[in-house]
């Protein structure tokens, strides 16, 4: 409001100026510095947009697309190929005589069948293509292992018996599916859980000898020990191989069901069915279909675990890990920078001293935070670790516990690296509470604590909020640091989970921001892990963006009610 | 105050002593947790600084020696018989060869009793003349009385006993005898090397002073009892060429018109590179592979003005080679000691003739011995008057210098590196254990050139691993740091004038009610995390812009023409045009005039390629510039980074603007300037201090930024600023290489002080900013 004198100068006069006038001004400049800020303006949303738009329609059901395609320039060799039309290039050739360059267009299809053809996606020149057809019944088939399958299905069986062939065939299919899909759950349960548990226990046993062989001096007394426990392995073995027999058998039941598939180029492929996560027919499904479809998968991309070295299935270990790390960041940052801003604020001595501490503070903000990580990695995980190690675990030496990346180092390097922010946010809010209602409070009797806790808490609260917010969100946007004190691309286990003591903050973790830098990059398939990693991206960035439009909000609340206050 | 006197209400308000009392205890309860938290932030942050600090200090801590024991060789023995002593890797027991009873003998280490003695079989009837032992692996090459060459090698086996100590046993196992043809006489000098799939090389001198060389595959080779002979004839029935079979030794001579009695000999493991000294201090140098029949290079003069340590009448008299057999190091008559590397003189050179690279510190009298370590570039140097100094040869620095009385007749050092055993001529032996982890850094190693094996000359470089035992670590930060300010130089490019001038635009030409827009849009901007960045810009931007790039250039060209052309065009459009967007609104004009141009831009580059660069744009580069273009370059992390740091340098610069006192620009206005005038003149110079701290802090970011760089760049640590090629940052460097660094080695330790170095750069970058933003917020506030 303060800048309406200038305002009223100019936008009174819409008059144009002649061309000499208009350039004394300096007229183009303000043009020219708009510009500048509308360009910062197209960039993020520019890249909003294309994380949007490649992450968006990674599950909707992709028509499928077959063609016939002339190899070479014989006539005869034509083949005909199924899948996904993925994009279009432009190619420059240089002619064959030497002179001049031509054109080539280019469509890259997605072949999927990677067992068969060796690779997901394919380039074909337009020119050779022909007959572009989207036939009803062209199934796509998402699998446990080597991609997705496209094809046409020919029969069902069930051991040797053929259950159905031809257009019965897919009804058949659906329903045996549903089978194999329970079955495969429950077989996931036991290995998972149940397995997993005497696996636990029998690890567990092996490490009690190995303490006995340590701690128990007496010869005789040792082997005595070592036999009882040596008994408890014995009978959790025995557990171990009826639950292996089961698996077993439900492996053979669920592989009794398979599916005869042929490819548009006429090769049969017998698929289990077990091992077939999702099959279904888009040039068939209606829009409603197709939305549900999306929704389903969008349900299982946060609610799965990952396949195939990530490139499939769900990022949910991601993303519990993502949240599980900001959790504990929050909890251990909250109290500490709060202490540490009342402390600057209203204990500490103000003074030179304390100033140059603010600064410092201010300052460790904008220490990269790979800095942090390389202290996380040797405080945390060596020193602190390391000595936990050497202390309580002697007997599993050289095999580190503490002593080697963890959620809890992650978690407190983090916290290091985001208590300034906390303790901005706080000293701010805390020197935005009016001295006046501070004395009165005083004045009342009230003692020094008495006031802090009644009265410059509660109004410094949402300040306190803003900044932890603000800190999540950094937490939860920064991948440098944790990929040395804890990430791992593949996490076998959950840091939380049903077993005792079910909070295993020594386990390492998977991140969101990992996954993408890992998938991105470092996955032997990054053509086809690209658009996961985009919806990830996509994920990512609602998080990180929800957080800090929450703290924008809060703050602007905060700042319009200080004003009020202080015109009240 | 009468009032209170005569109204006794205060006397009945009663304070109960007993909640006095926890209020006060409550409070005084708080005052130590809220200081005692408060402080232990503090100490926390300052922990930071001083752990990283702790764990680079040993890098720099010098060498250190405790002599453990001083005794006496065995009584009937000459101190002259003992050869080729060795230690353990545990350094639990010595050995040496007896030259005197033709035995290798094991002491312990401990108290220096004999545990056991290995009478060398195969050496029959014949005497040893000359030995010589191997740094690795423990293979001594024997010269005998004659004609004959013996491999034997001291094995050392590893168990544990009952109370998990550790048990070393040794063994002596012969493994080959090799004849020279048609000799019979002594073998004078003798030298050896056994690479890492069996194949021993040797060079050798007899009494007359004729040169062999000869190689031999041992690695299934045992001398049992019908072995032995099999293995003295195959020494006689091939001659002539280099090469080897299957167990078959060669031995052929190596010939040169030699000045004087060649005197010491050193060869290569792979049977190549051959040296020989003549007692008239003539180095001559073979390529064997090339020609056995003339030496490659003959080197007369080691005193010419070039040579640092040129001293006349000195001569050559001890020769040897370090591990990895590319530096040939010279110990010379009057104690000074050299390294000699292979340099091309033209750059077409095939082979290299050696010079003298590293001169390293004189010894008090004329070398005798130099024994160079089995892990890495270290060597020790013996002299006739006892001293004793330890090399590193890449920064021929010393590390540790002592001496013992008498002259130094044998050096072992123990393969871990931290124990030395001296045998003097006096018949003592001196045991001492070293401290000195860090043998590879100096300032100079980190921060200068350092001349590397195999390079012509000395340059920066940074590779700390490899896939050989025998490498040469290269720990030059300065081509990372050259990699980080390059990415951060680009990126400011980039961000600092679009910053700026948003910043500029915003706060001098915005009506709040669309700045309370954008500024939240900003700030999005600069919660992006940077691993999405850094995706984006890898895997999306990298292969966008490697076909758009003429598209880049030409938005860069014409987006200020057509801003401008355009604002020309408004100014003359119609009045009614002009009331529906008021100034100050111009964004709602610009941004589809942005847009509009970018896509025209972009979809016409192709046309722009073939009119100005032939249709091949990366082509054209290549022939104009000489650089291949790379798909994740400079220009793609400029993009990518200017992108992260916009928001920081925009917010604060902002702030700059926007807290320029408004009586400035009221003044000014009131003399008649125009707004944009008024923005330039008057508030951009009173702000430029903030515009500073901004681009600093900016900077700073930049500086640190890990994820953008690790995946949008090559990570190739080059030094260059070309902006089609790529870089290798410090950030991006620890990310990648801090998880395969063993703890607390030298990698780790360098790794965390390229941490240091960055957290150094940007404190110290952020606090000068943070201190011009206070002191321009007091003038402010004076005005």
């Amino acid at each position: 409001m303060t800048s309406s004198p200038n305002q009223q100068i100019h936008t009174s006069k819409n008059l144009s100026v002649p061309l000499g006038t208009f350039f004394r001004r300096g007229e183009q400049w303000i043009w020219l510095t708009g510009a500048t800020l509308a360009l910062s303006l197209v960039l993020i949303a520019g890249l909003l947009f294309i994380i949007v738009l490649n992450g968006v329609g990674y599950f909707w059901p992709a028509t499928l697309t077959m063609a016939e395609y002339r190899q070479g320039t014989e006539e005869t060799t034509r083949t005909k190929i199924l899948g996904v039309v993925m994009k279009h290039h432009e190619l420059r050739e240089g002619l064959p005589d030497g002179k001049g360059v031509r054109i080539v267009k280019q469509t890259q299809f997605k072949i999927g069948n990677r067992d068969l053809f060796g690779q997901d996606f394919a380039w074909y020149r337009d020119e050779n293509l022909s007959n572009y057809s989207t036939p009803e019944d062209a199934v796509a088939v998402e699998r446990m292992e080597n991609g997705n399958f496209y094809g046409f299905l020919e029969s069902v069986s069930e051991g040797d018996k053929v259950l159905a062939r031809g257009p019965d065939a897919w009804k058949t299919m659906e329903e045996a599916l549903k089978t194999t899909t329970a079955l495969r759950k429950k077989l996931h349960h036991l290995e998972r859980e149940d397995i997993g548990a005497v696996n636990r226990e029998i690890k567990e046993q092996e490490l009690e000898i190995k303490r006995i062989k340590r701690r128990i001096k007496n010869p005789e007394e040792r082997e005595a020990a070592i036999a009882r426990v040596k008994e408890v392995i014995a009978r959790e073995n025995v557990v171990f191989d009826g639950l292996k027999k089961k698996a077993d058998q439900l492996r053979v039941e669920g592989s009794r069901f398979t599916a005869v598939f042929r490819t548009a180029g006429g090769q049969e492929k017998t698929l289990e069915l077990i091992n077939i996560v999702d099959a279904y027919r888009p040039n068939k499904m209606n829009l409603l279909e197709k939305g549900l479809f999306y929704v389903g998968h969008v349900w299982g991309f946060v609610f799965d675990e990952p396949r195939e070295s990530n490139t499939e299935g769900g990022v949910f270990p991601a993303i519990f890990g993502t949240v599980m790390m900001t959790i504990i960041m929050s909890l251990v940052v909250t109290p500490f920078g709060v202490l540490a801003a009342f402390y600057l604020r209203e204990y500490a001595k103000q003074g030179p001293l304390v100033r140059a501490v603010r600064i410092a503070i201010n300052n460790l903000a904008g220490v990269p935070s790979i800095v942090f990580g390389v202290f996380g990695l040797g405080f945390f995980v060596y020193f602190v670790g390391g000595g936990i190690d050497s202390l309580f675990y002697p007997e599993l030496a050289p095999t580190p516990v503490w002593g080697t990346g963890g959620i809890l180092w992650a978690s407190l390097t983090l916290a290091l690296l985001t208590v300034p922010v906390v303790i901005v946010a706080t000293e701010e809010s805390i020197a935005a509470v009016p001295r006046g209602v501070r004395e009165g409070s005083l004045a009342l009797g009230a003692s020094k604590f008495q006031t802090i806790c009644n009265v410059v808490l509660p109004a410094s609260v949402p300040g306190i909020l803003t900044g932890v917010i603000l800190a999540m969100a950094r937490g939860a946007g920064e991948v440098a640091p944790l990929m040395i004190t804890g990430v791992v691309k593949l996490a076998p286990e959950l840091p939380f989970d049903g077993h005792f003591p079910f909070l295993h903050l020594d386990r390492k973790f998977m991140h969101l921001g990992f996954h993408i830098y890992d998938v991105g990059f470092q996955s032997p398939n990054v053509e086809a892990a690209r658009p996961m990693v985009f919806t990830t991206t996509l994920l990512l960035i609602i998080i990180v963006v929800a957080l800090n439009v929450a703290a924008i909000y809060l703050r602007d609340r905060i700042r319009k009610r200080y004003i009020q206050g202080a015109f009240a | 105050m009468s009032i209170v006197a005569d109204q006794p209400i205060v006397k009945k308000i009663k304070l109960d002593p007993a909640v006095t009392r926890r209020v006060k205890m409550i409070d005084k309860f708080a005052d130590y947790l809220i200081r005692g938290g408060g402080l232990l932030v503090i100490v926390v942050v300052a922990l930071i600084f001083f752990f990283i600090t702790k764990e680079i200090v040993p890098l720099f801590l010098p060498a250190s020696s405790k002599s453990q024991f001083v005794k006496g060789v065995p009584a009937q023995t000459p101190a002259t018989a003992i050869r080729e002593t060795g230690i353990d890797e545990f350094e639990q027991s010595a050995y040496f060869l007896n030259a005197q009873t033709g035995s290798v003998e094991i002491y312990s280490l401990a108290d220096w009793s004999q545990t056991g003695t290995f009478p060398i079989k195969a050496l029959g009837e014949a005497k040893i003349v000359s030995s010589y032992r191997t740094p690795i692996g423990d293979y001594l090459f024997i010269g005998t009385s004659d004609g004959r060459v013996l491999i034997e090698q001291v094995q050392f086996n590893v168990t544990y006993d009952e109370e998990f100590k550790r048990v070393v046993t040794a063994k002596l196992k012969e493994i080959a005898l090799v004849a020279v043809p048609e000799y019979k006489g002594e073998i004078r000098r003798i030298f050896g090397r056994v690479d890492n799939k069996g194949l021993a090389s040797f060079g050798l001198v007899t009494a007359e002073g004729r040169v062999y060389a000869g190689n031999l595959n041992i690695e299934n080779l045992e001398i049992g009892s019908e072995n032995i002979e099999a293995q003295a004839a195959a020494g006689q029935e091939e001659e002539g060429i280099p090469g080897m079979d299957e167990g078959k030794a060669k031995v052929f001579p190596v010939s040169a018109e030699f000045e004087g009695r060649p005197e010491l000999v050193v060869s290569d493991r792979e049977s190549n590179r051959f040296f020989v000294i003549t007692d008239a201090g003539v180095l001559y140098q073979w390529y064997l592979e090339d020609s056995t029949e003339k030496p490659f290079a003959v080197y007369r003069d080691f005193n010419n003005p070039a040579n640092k340590q040129a001293q006349p009448g000195r001569k050559p008299v001890a020769m040897e080679m370090l591990i990895g057999d590319l530096t040939l190091l010279m110990g010379f008559s009057d104690g000074t000691v050299e390294g000699w590397l292979g340099a091309r003189e033209q750059k077409t050179d095939v082979l290299k003739k050696v010079k003298p690279v590293h001169y390293f510190k004189r010894l008090r009298g004329g070398i005798t011995l130099i024994q160079p370590s089995a892990r890495n570039k270290t060597f020790l140097v013996g002299s006739v008057e006892g001293a004793i100094n330890l090399n590193y040869s890449t920064t021929a620095k010393t590390l540790l210098a002592y001496e013992i009385p008498g002259a130094v007749i044998d050096l072992a050092y123990a393969p871990k590196q931290t124990g030395v055993l001296a045998v003097t001529a006096e018949g003592k032996v001196e045991y001492r254990t070293v401290h000195n982890p860090h043998p590879e850094i100096s300032l100079q190693s980190l921060f200068g050139k350092a001349w590397y094996e195999g390079y012509d000359e000395p340059d920066y470089n940074w590779q700390s691993s490899s896939g050989s035992d025998d490498f040469e670590p290269k720990y030059s930060l300065v081509p990372l740091t050259v990699g980080t300010l390059k990415g951060a130089f680009y990126g400011l490019l980039f961000a600092i004038p679009i910053a700026v001038m948003a910043a500029l635009y915003t706060s001098q030409f915005m009506p709040y009610e669309v700045r309370t827009y954008v500024k939240p849009a900003i700030e999005i901007m600069a919660a992006l995390p940077s691993v999405v960045i850094g995706f984006l810009a890898g895997l999306w931007l990298a292969p966008v812009l490697e076909d758009k790039l003429v598209g880049l250039a030409a938005v860069i060209i014409s987006l200020p023409v057509a801003i401008v052309l355009s604002a020309i065009i408004w100014n003359y459009s119609p009045r009614r045009w002009k009331e529906i967007v008021p100034t100050g609104y111009e964004i709602f004009l610009l941004l589809p005039l942005v847009i509009t141009c970018m896509l025209v831009c972009f979809s016409l580059g192709p046309v722009f390629d073939s009119l100005f660069f032939g249709g091949d744009f990366r082509q054209w580069i290549f022939t104009v510039t000489g650089t291949q273009f790379e798909q994740r370059n400079s220009i793609v992390i400029g993009l990518a980074m200017g992108f992260a740091v916009i928001p920081i340098i925009f917010t604060i610069s902002e702030d700059a603007f926007s807290n320029v006192p408004k009586n400035f620009v009221s003044a000014s206005y009131a003399l008649g300037a125009s707004k944009w005038q008024t923005a330039w003149r008057v508030i951009a110079p009173t702000a430029s201090p903030g515009v500073f701290s901004a681009i600093m802090i900016g900077f700073g970011r930049a500086v640190g930024e890990t994820m953008i760089v690790l995946m949008a760049t090559g990570n190739t640590p080059i030094m260059s600023f070309n902006p089609l090629n790529g870089m290798r940052t410090l950030s991006a460097n620890i990310a990648v290489e801090i998880p395969e660094a063993p703890v607390d080695g030298t990698h780790y330790r360098i790794l965390f002080l390229a941490a240091l170095l960055l957290f150094v750069l940007t404190f110290v970058v952020n606090t000068v900013a943070e201190i011009i933003r206070q002191h321009l917020r007091e003038k402010y506030k004076a005005v």
